[in-house]
Parts: C-alpha cells; structure tokens; sequence
C-alpha cells in the first residue's frame, strides 16, 4: 500500500459508513423499515486485488453504475448477486403492493425489479456524494444509474478502467442487506487527481472528518 | 498439460500443450499469438488501448524496461506493449529450438466488450473498442494475421485458449460456447 493510503482508507471508511447510515435510513423511510442496509468493512486495494476477489465469481451479478463529475471524478459500481437483488427489490416493491413483474429466468430481473434497484443506487449514490462533497468542501455530481446484468470482474473493467489508468488504489465497502439476507459491494474509484483531492481533504486537510 | 492463468495486464508464453485462460473479460482483450507448426505461443489480457511507453514516459511516473519485465507481471498493461512481449518472447523460444529457421505466426483475440450503455449524446469511444482497435494495429505493425476473432458486443466473456491446435474457444456469459 503507497504512503498515506492506510490513513486515507481508515478515514474514508468512517465517511461510507456515515453514507451508508444516510442511505438506509432513507430506504427504510421509503420501505417502513423493510430493509437496511450495513458497512461491514472498507478496504483500499489496487486493481490486482480486487481481480482475485472478483474474477473467480462467474455467476451473473447485477452491477449499477454510476459516475461523478465536476469537482470529484470517479465512479460507484454497487455489485449484488441476482437473488439478492431480486429479494431487495421485493422488499420494496411489496411494500407499495406491486407484484415484482413478470416471471424471469434464473439470472435475470424484471423491469420492475430493475426500475426499483436502480432506485436504490441512486439514494445511496446520492448519499455517498453528499457526505464526499460536505466533507471535502467540494461539489460532486452524479449521472444517472446504468445497470447490466453479467460477471462481476466484466463490469468493473469498463467501469473503472480509465481512472484504474493512474489511481493509487480504489475503495471497496462490503455492505450487508439485512431484510434481504444478502451481501453486497460497492466500488469506488476516483481518478487520481480527485484521489489525491479526498487525501488532501481526509489528511492534510487537518481531519476534516469529525469522529464523534 | 500446463494451464495458465492469464490475468488482469499478464502475458505468458508456452509450448505444445499449454492452455492459456482469461476470466470474466469486459473491456480487456485477450490476444493469443502462436507459430501454427513449432506450436510456440502464449496470450496476453490487455487492460488498456494504446502504447506502455508513450504513456509511462509522458507522465514521468517509471520508464518502460520496469514495466516490461520477464513473465507475467505487468508486461500487458497496454496492446503494443503485450504484442511486442508475446513476438519476442515466442521468437526467443522458436530461436533456442530450431535456430534460424523461418516461422509464421498467426493472432486470434476476444474481448473489448462495451457492457454498459453510451451515455446519450457521448462521442466518446469506449475503452473496449478502443483496445479492439490497439491490438489489431499492434498485430498489423507486425506483419501478424489475425486467424479469428470475438469481439465487441455487451457481455463478458471467458476466454480459453489451446496452444497445440491452435483454437480459441470463448464462454459466454449466457452459456453460449463458440470456437473460434
């Protein structure tokens, strides 16, 4: 791990997690607390990592990506497995009483089910810019959530690979869907000038993050 | 048989029975290089469009002999650097085993996937295509046929390649298995 990059993980870890609080208190409101979600651990890591991680899981995976601009570029890619992502959008849409859509196959979500998760992404992508943008003083925006439906390891090249081109490292969070029972993961990558921006801002900016 | 596991900017180079594979591929390219009659060959898992040196001197950050060290590590970060290891390295080899004989090499490369959806109005090339584009112009600069290929489209895919008969094959991620 490069110089700096430990410190600016530990404090990017509290601010995910903050984002994360935001984003299922903002899911449950929407869902009457059907569902919540949890950072279970925030890791930096290069590229080659996260391929031993990501490339051996061959089973179709819902990845939601989104990109931000202006002050911070980067993207947030959110990883679910099908049947967690079907169980998400089931917590949801059951709560509005809305049948989930037609009947898919194994590796596969319907309309509805996709309009609801990309739903999702977006209130934890909006979150996730929010505490970025409060903290480091700077603006973050967000284009909008595009989802498919293939490997993990596949969606993370396109999504990241022009930031991976110079980024010191990304950020990994493992979430934990409680109502749905299932494991997620979100990626972070910022390009290497908006990484550098977040370190200046987490460390020499003298703490910028408040603990308590 | 000796398999190899190609991963994310490797390059590896065999002979006879080898077995090359690269997993999940989205905007990488996998490109297998490989003499039809000596059976020497290897495959790279290309991360990047473009040149290794170009871009590492530009930005001052390392020069390109770090970058381009012996075996798997790093040597197919970008097209041309991957199809200059493989051309050398299989030429090393062709020249321990049959001296100056002359030799043909042959290409066949999958990947450079565009998964996700063009933003609306973006003229922008996505980096699949754009390594599609890199390895093909590599492979020309060096006088190299490409045999077959699978490219494009928005799926991953995973890659196998068998150095003794020369065949690629490609599993796609719908289970669709095609021999190229």
């Amino acid at each position: 791990m490069h110089e700096g990059q430990t410190e600016v993980a530990s404090e990017i870890s509290f601010l995910f997690r903050e984002a994360f609080r935001d984003a299922s208190t903002a899911i449950s409101r929407f869902t009457g607390d059907n569902l919540s979600i949890s950072v279970e651990g925030v890791e930096s890591l290069d590229i080659f990592r996260l391929q031993s991680i990501l490339s051996l899981k061959e089973a179709p995976f819902v990845a939601i990506r989104v990109e931000l601009y202006a002050d911070l570029r980067g993207s947030l890619l959110l990883l679910l497995d099908i049947s967690t992502a079907e169980r998400i959008a089931g917590c949801l849409l059951n709560r509005f009483g809305i049948e989930p859509g037609e009947e898919c196959g194994p590796d596969d979500i319907s309309e509805t089910e996709r309009s609801v998760l990309i739903e999702t992404t977006n209130i934890i992508a909006s979150k996730v810019s929010s505490r970025l943008s409060d903290y480091l003083h700077l603006n973050v925006a967000l284009t909008p959530p595009a989802m498919i439906i293939d490997m993990p390891w596949s969606a993370m090249q396109e999504a990241f690979v022009s930031a991976l081109e110079d980024t010191p490292s990304l950020f990994l969070v493992r979430t934990r869907i409680v109502s749905a029972d299932g494991d997620g993961l979100l990626l972070f990558v910022p390009d290497s000038e908006s990484y550098h921006r977040i370190r200046d801002g987490l460390i020499e900016g003298g703490g910028a993050v408040s603990h308590d | 048989m000796i398999k190899h596991f190609v991963g994310i900017a490797q390059a590896y180079v065999d002979s006879g029975e080898a077995v090359f594979t690269a997993r999940a591929l989205g905007s990488c390219v996998a490109v297998a290089i490989y003499s039809p009659f000596t059976k020497i060959g290897g495959m790279a898992h290309v991360l990047l469009p473009g040149s290794t040196e170009e871009s590492e001197m530009d930005s001052g950050r390392t020069s390109s002999r770090e970058l381009l060290g012996t075996g798997g590590a790093q040597v197919a970060r970008r097209a041309d650097g991957a199809v200059s290891y493989l051309v050398q390295e299989i030429k090393r080899r062709n020249r321990m085993s049959y001296g100056a004989r002359p030799f043909v090499l042959r290409a066949k490369l999958a990947g450079g996937a565009e998964l996700f959806p063009r933003a609306r109005g973006s003229d922008h090339l996505p980096v699949g295509p754009k390594n599609v584009r890199s390895v093909r112009e590599a492979l020309k600069l060096q006088n190299i046929t490409v045999k077959g290929e699978d490219v494009g489209g928005n799926w991953g895919r995973n890659v196998f390649f068998y150095l003794d008969t020369g065949k690629m094959v490609v599993r796609k991620i719908n289970g669709e298995t095609l021999e190229i």
